[in-house]
């Protein structure tokens, strides 16, 4: 038969890892039950809409950091662009016209494929921020829908809106704000990258830029 | 009264219950939704592997490529990615004629032996049943898995080759020619299934096996299984490119895949506390020098874990970080946390219980820890009804399979099956391959690079969702339809019921919807071309 403890003493060490391992999985247990969102929607209604709001602003930091980081890496493209062009139009430095500036050390050894490489790295990084756009825009309009009347226009919530949801609807309106400047940023990027692509020393085969016909 | 016979049932009652809820979970309405892209390759050339003998990528009216044409020879043969995927499904097109159901079946029935040879290996080496049996359990309701095995790709059968492999490296192979030419036969055709797979699997294995086993391992013996393997795969290293192919290898993506693969194995396979737990407990040959454990599951444990954990490590310097090429890995883990539930039942029976029941039930243990730690990899297009929030993973399965889903690709076949004329031009943006499967048209464009179009195509399908190229340029077919949309008016749109969702019956916990997105992304709507300048085919 098993001794029960008299009050006031501590349980045995194994008597400790048996209750936090019960206490722990428990813990896991109630807060997934309350996450799940039928539960979640029964008790927190427009919780689900703040966790979806607060992706959505984390995507925009992703954005502007990635909209950062193209514009560096059009910048140095650019720079690296310049003096090749500087170089070669020197005759005394030909032979040395294997130019890079700083965050292209690889270019001493090939320009041209430094070069690629950059390009590429810009690209990508392109994709990666058009493709945020893309889907945040889609998760606006969808949350816009979810509040039944879209929000108005002119950067205000329409009169019909009240508490909850109007306070929403002033914070999707922010980040369409957000996204405008995003989009205008990556378009700008897009096509200096473009014009530097088909100025670069092996340009690749061009195509036209567009953020998802958007 | 307790007789060997009444004991044999109650052993075997739990291995039939297992495989029976596999069987229905894997069968079940198996051909709900059509092929998706990357399905519709592997039925696609095995359609052709039907007619031509070999996987073919041209029919004479359609071209099969994903690549821009890069994955096929002169001759069109398929020579981007090993051909055994291709011939169990034209085996079972063979044998049950040319649907989805016939083309998913092969694979799904090698997920059931999967969970079997899962309970066998633990039941055979360890004669622990009850960790047979959770073992069985847990890879019986991992959604994920199922939803891989009932695709019409390698993905079950690599899991199988993994686990048959590591069942004959358990046997005497040492000394007897069963087990070893098993082995050597388990990794060979995983080569031929996936070389990725085998790449990663092998190397991880090997080195766990000698840093584990190293006793156990006869260097002669050893020695014949490298080569007979070796011999095994060699023709395939030739026939599918793999040097051409090692040139897309990217150092610099290590770090980026590396993250992608330790989130998607937290979030999907492992949880991240019974991950911590396992370090704790290994804590002592870590940290101390205690040595490594002598007893026998204990060190198969690790040998497992060691195999999984090389396993991604070898995977990351891949082009893609995918949790696809971490599928053939469920069985392994299954085995680990079946383990875990069993010392969790024997050290505080009710902690097990519900330990078993939050695995086994629900994702929360995988995805809660991770999004307290901010670590969960939750892309923004999810939504509540997907496996990167807290669910009920079953449920949301049966609800998919009990309810029809207006899968994309569902639309798009059955509105262009019953307007558009046999030989007719379809130019799309994506998903070409299960439109070429399913209709009797012309279907161009999509991933297959430039499209050469002697006439306006009579169809156009723009998609959603942009697509770009591995130069990170917009797809050739991306462009056109664009170009062909804005300059001319011979086209009439025609919206589809249903959203255009990016991929349809994708797997991937990232994008598999299992009811209706709760968020619609956009209409579907195709382009018709007017009358009077349609071509009659």
């Amino acid at each position: 038969m098993k001794k029960s403890l008299p009050p006031g003493i501590p349980p045995k060490p194994s008597g400790w890892g048996k209750l936090l391992l019960a206490t722990g999985l428990l813990v896991v247990f109630v807060l997934g039950l309350l996450q799940l969102y039928p539960v979640q929607h029964f008790f927190f209604p427009g919780k689900y809409q703040a966790i979806r709001l607060n992706l959505v602003r984390k995507e925009c930091r992703k954005i502007d950091k990635g909209l950062a980081s193209l514009q560096t890496q059009v910048d140095n493209l650019t720079k690296l662009r310049d003096r090749t062009a500087q170089l070669t139009l020197s005759p005394s430095n030909r032979a040395l016209a294997t130019p890079s500036p700083t965050p292209a050390d690889g270019a001493r050894s090939n320009p041209a494929s430094s070069w690629q490489s950059m390009i590429h790295a810009a690209k990508k990084k392109r994709v990666y921020v058009a493709r945020k756009l893309n889907y945040i825009e889609v998760i606006l309009k969808s949350m816009d829908r979810a509040l039944n009347t879209p929000c108005s226009a002119d950067g205000s919530p329409s009169s019909s809106r009240t508490g909850e949801n109007g306070k929403t609807c002033q914070q999707i309106l922010e980040i369409r704000a957000l996204l405008r400047t995003a989009c205008d940023r990556l378009t700008d990027l897009s096509k200096k990258l473009e014009k530097l692509q088909e100025s670069g020393t092996s340009p690749q085969a061009k195509t036209r830029f567009d953020i998802g016909g958007r | 009264m307790d007789n060997p016979l009444n004991r044999g049932h109650r052993f075997v009652l739990p291995l039939i219950i297992i495989l029976a809820l596999g069987a229905f979970l894997l069968l079940f309405h198996l051909d709900h939704r059509p092929f998706w892209q990357d399905e519709a390759e592997t039925a696609g050339l095995a359609k052709n592997v039907l007619k031509y003998g070999v996987p073919r990528a041209y029919d004479g009216l359609n071209i099969i490529s994903q690549e821009q044409g890069r994955e096929f020879d002169q001759n069109f043969l398929w020579r981007w990615s090993p051909w055994l995927q291709i011939y169990v499904t034209a085996a079972a097109f063979r044998l049950g004629g040319l649907t989805t159901y016939a083309g998913r079946f092969p694979f799904a029935v090698l997920g059931l032996v999967c969970i079997f040879l899962v309970y066998r290996l633990v039941s055979h080496n360890f004669g622990d049943r009850a960790w047979a049996f959770w073992s069985a359990a847990l890879l019986t309701c991992s959604v994920p898995f199922l939803l891989y095995a009932r695709q019409c790709r390698y993905y079950s059968l690599g899991a199988l080759l993994t686990v048959l492999s590591i069942y004959a490296f358990k046997k005497d192979w040492q000394s007897k020619t069963g087990p070893a030419l098993l082995l050597c036969l388990a990794l060979g055709l995983l080569f031929y299934t996936n070389y990725l797979l085998f790449l990663s699997f092998t190397g991880a294995a090997f080195l766990a096996a000698v840093l584990l086993y190293y006793s156990e391992m006869p260097w002669t013996r050893s020695l014949t299984l490298i080569i007979g393997t070796g011999i095994i795969i060699l023709p395939g290293l030739f026939l599918f490119r793999i040097q051409q192919q090692a040139t897309m290898v990217n150092l610099g993506a290590i770090n980026e895949n590396l993250v992608k693969y330790c989130a998607d194995f937290f979030q999907f396979m492992f949880p991240l506390p019974v991950a911590l737990y396992l370090l704790w407990h290994w804590g002592r040959i870590l940290w101390t020098r205690a040595g490594l454990p002598k007893e026998s599951p204990d060190r198969f444990i690790l040998f497992l874990a060691l195999v999984v954990i090389g396993n991604i490590l070898l995977l990351t310097p891949a082009p893609q970080g995918e949790l696809r090429y971490l599928v053939h890995l469920y069985p392994l883990c299954v085995i680990v946390l079946g383990w875990i539930i069993c010392r969790a039942w024997r050290f505080h029976k009710f902690s097990g219980a519900l330990l078993a029941l939050l695995l086994i039930g629900t994702n929360w243990l995988n995805v809660l820890p991770m999004d307290w730690l901010g670590l969960l990899n939750r892309p923004v297009h999810n939504d509540a009804a997907m496996l990167t929030y807290p669910n009920l993973p079953l449920k949301l399965y049966l609800s998919e399979l009990t309810s029809p889903y207006p899968d994309v690709n569902q639309n798009l076949i059955r509105y262009l099956k019953a307007h558009a004329q046999p030989g007719e031009t379809i130019l799309t943006a994506y998903g070409d391959l299960p439109l070429q499967f399913y209709t009797s048209c012309q279907v161009l464009g999509a991933l297959q690079g430039h499209s050469h179009l002697t006439r306006p195509p009579d169809w156009l399908v723009p998609r959603w969702y942009t697509r770009w190229n591995r130069q990170y340029d917009l797809n050739a077919s991306e462009v056109l339809i664009r170009q062909l949309l804005s300059h001319t008016t011979d086209y009439q749109p025609v919206a589809l019921a249903g959203e255009d969702e990016i991929f349809g019956n994708q797997p991937d916990p990232y994008f598999h919807h299992f009811v209706p997105p709760m968020e619609s992304s956009a209409p579907l709507v195709i382009y018709e071309k007017k009358s009077p300048s349609r071509h009659t085919p």
